[in-house]
């Protein structure tokens, strides 16, 4: 635990210093490694807690992304006002598609999420009216407060991160709480749950809500950091990026897909010296996690979770 | 609303329920025997159009360019279900993850080879011109797509229900372990029904390419529409896949018709209402 807390600081440290100290580009990349390790972790709370691999979470950050473009630009609601209303509605969404993917399981729940998100995906395109359909909304812009701007990359970054701290330790929290335990104990073995008298459909929801919710505001800060809304980041590509970040770092810890993050936005600044294909070497990242180790999804890690599981039970 | 249109309509829809069948049955087959659902369906359906349009530009032959589209797409279902697939055989989700990975680099390649243009399929003189259906005069290929779809829902049905391949087939669906103890060669078996279900998504590419032109990202609405189709008729049931397109053809078909920017939204209702009152679709069976 002691261990945990140093890191916890060393981390605060490393970003409280890290735009004062870096160049423009590592900036940058640091908002972007934030901004996609919120959707990594909502992405795991499912995996990882539930078992439940969703390819709907970048879906949830782009309808935040669209409301703050349609509502901002298009009809000039000042930010104060967007940024709530668009998280409202995402975790609406959320809650939405929390109730048609309540009865299903892990390949089933990856389809319904699959079909889901596209869905939303093609609508951004078909619905040209509202969304600008191909070309999406530009000039989504955060405004100035108190004479600082909140769009400079430095300013962005300190929110950005404070905001990303305070809900990676509130997920910590909820990780060791009942709560957190009780989810572990519904992928373990659901109907023991039932019979023990847990509400284990209304756990389940709560969750993907939570986790929806989180990716609603890493999507708020995606749009303003873009400037522009468009279907790409609700694409399919995105969403496996995401779950890809999640499995290279390790989904079933709190810090894991963060580090899978660093990883890939590391590795895709190495390989962009050969290649653009970054599509391609997602998908050959993924195919060589699943190939190396096949059980690890499954099994291996399962048994190490639910050995500490039982530690942090018996513990507490 | 005239009578025409509605028949213009449920023409269109028909066709489009067609086309969804014929993308649907390949993912629905290898679903039902393998209980592997084949996130890379869409880019199969890419590799085979791709292909079928350089065919038939070729030859000028529709029938050489769907085999040969199929061929190929069946080829590269062989080699990721013998390479890479039986290395995960059993882990449900592992599977359903390499084969997103194979079909995000068979589309991200495809895109490199033909860039991001619409490219559409040159169609044989004879297929251009409209027919007399009586009740109005339709385009020839279309009305060849829906014949397609009428013959292939046929020939599955009966090589499922009458044939002794059929039968292994579903012995080896209902019980794995007792149909290996009777000299069933489930693996062999597994491999030959991904290699169909392969050929069907890189036909149905070639077919397709007819009605709807090749594009980036198609591959995932293929992919998408697809899963909805089976979602809506229960997964790996052929009858649900045929259901579930003429649900999913006719409503969009009219919605497109009276309430355009709506489409989707129709598409999605249907989906909606199974998945909440009957979550394992229409002919699906619980497990």
């Amino acid at each position: 635990m002691s261990n945990e807390r140093a890191f916890i600081v060393g981390l605060v440290a490393l970003l409280a210093v890290w735009p004062l100290l870096m160049g423009d580009y590592a900036v940058s990349q640091g908002n972007r490694v934030l901004m996609y390790s919120l959707l990594a972790l909502s992405f795991s709370i499912l995996a990882g807690r539930l078992g439940w691999f969703s390819l709907c979470q970048t879906t949830f950050a782009g309808i935040s992304g669209y409301v703050i473009a349609i509502l901002g630009v298009n009809h000039g609601w000042p930010a104060g006002a967007v940024i709530p209303v668009a998280i409202v509605v995402a975790v609406a969404f959320a809650a939405v598609f929390g109730l048609l993917t309540l009865r299903s399981r892990a390949v089933s729940f990856l389809m319904l999420t699959l079909a889901l998100g596209q869905m939303v995906w093609a609508l951004s395109f078909q619905w040209v009216d509202v969304t600008g359909g191909y070309n999406g909304i530009s000039g989504v812009r955060l405004p100035v407060v108190l004479g600082i701007d909140l769009g400079n990359d430095r300013v962005f970054f300190a929110v950005l991160a404070a905001v990303a701290v305070l809900i990676f330790l509130g997920v910590r929290r909820l990780y060791q709480s009942s709560f957190g335990l009780l989810l572990l104990g519904i992928q373990d073995n659901e109907e023991r749950m039932r019979a023990l008298g847990h509400p284990v459909y209304l756990a389940r929801f709560t969750a993907f809500v939570l986790a929806g919710a989180i990716a609603a505001v890493a999507g708020v800060f995606m749009v303003f950091d873009m400037g522009i809304m468009s279907p790409s980041p609700l694409g399919l590509d995105h969403a496996v990026w995401v779950l890809t970040a999640a499995v290279v770092g390790g989904y079933r810890t709190l810090w894991g897909p963060a580090l899978g993050v660093v990883i890939l936005v590391v590795l895709e600044s190495v390989v962009s010296q050969f290649t653009d294909r970054h599509t391609m070497v997602i998908g050959l990242v993924l195919l060589l996690c699943i190939l190396l180790m096949p059980r690890g999804l499954a099994e291996v890690f399962g048994q190490n979770r639910s050995r500490s599981a039982k530690s942090e039970t018996a513990s507490s | 609303m005239t009578l025409h249109t509605f028949y213009f309509l449920t023409l269109n829809g028909l066709t489009l329920a067609a086309l969804l069948f014929i993308m649907a049955s390949g993912l629905t087959l290898a679903f039902g025997l393998m209980r592997v659902v084949n996130l890379a369906h869409g880019a199969f359906y890419l590799l085979g159009g791709y292909t079928g349009v350089h065919v038939v530009q070729a030859s000028g032959s529709l029938a050489a360019g769907v085999l040969v589209g199929g061929a190929v797409a069946m080829a590269g279902g062989l080699l990721v279900e013998r390479l890479l697939l039986q290395r995960v055989r059993g882990l449900d989700l592992s599977e359903a993850l390499l084969t997103i990975a194979v079909g995000l680099i068979i589309a991200d390649a495809l895109l490199v080879a033909y860039g991001g243009r619409p490219i559409s399929l040159p169609l044989p003189p004879g297929l251009r011109s409209p027919v007399d259906l009586g009740v109005m005069m339709y385009p020839a290929f279309r009305v060849v797509i829906m014949v397609l779809a009428v013959l292939l829902g046929g020939a599955l049905w009966l090589v499922m229900s009458r044939t002794r391949i059929g039968a292994a087939i579903r012995a080896g669906v209902d019980d794995r372990e007792t149909a290996m103890a009777q000299g069933i060669n489930v693996p062999l078996l597994f491999a030959g029904v991904f290699a169909v279900a392969s050929f069907l998504a890189g036909a149905a590419g070639v077919i397709g390419t007819s009605y709807m032109s090749l594009n980036q990202g198609l591959d995932v609405r293929v992919l998408m529409l697809s899963l909805v189709v089976i979602i809506i008729g229960g997964m790996g049931s052929l009858k649900g896949a045929a259901v579930g397109a003429l649900i999913t053809g006719m409503v969009s078909s009219f919605a497109t018709g009276y309430l355009p920017q709506f489409a989707l939204f129709f598409l999605f209702l249907p989906m909606t209402l199974i998945l909440v009152f009957r979550p394992q679709g229409l002919f699906g069976r619980t497990t």
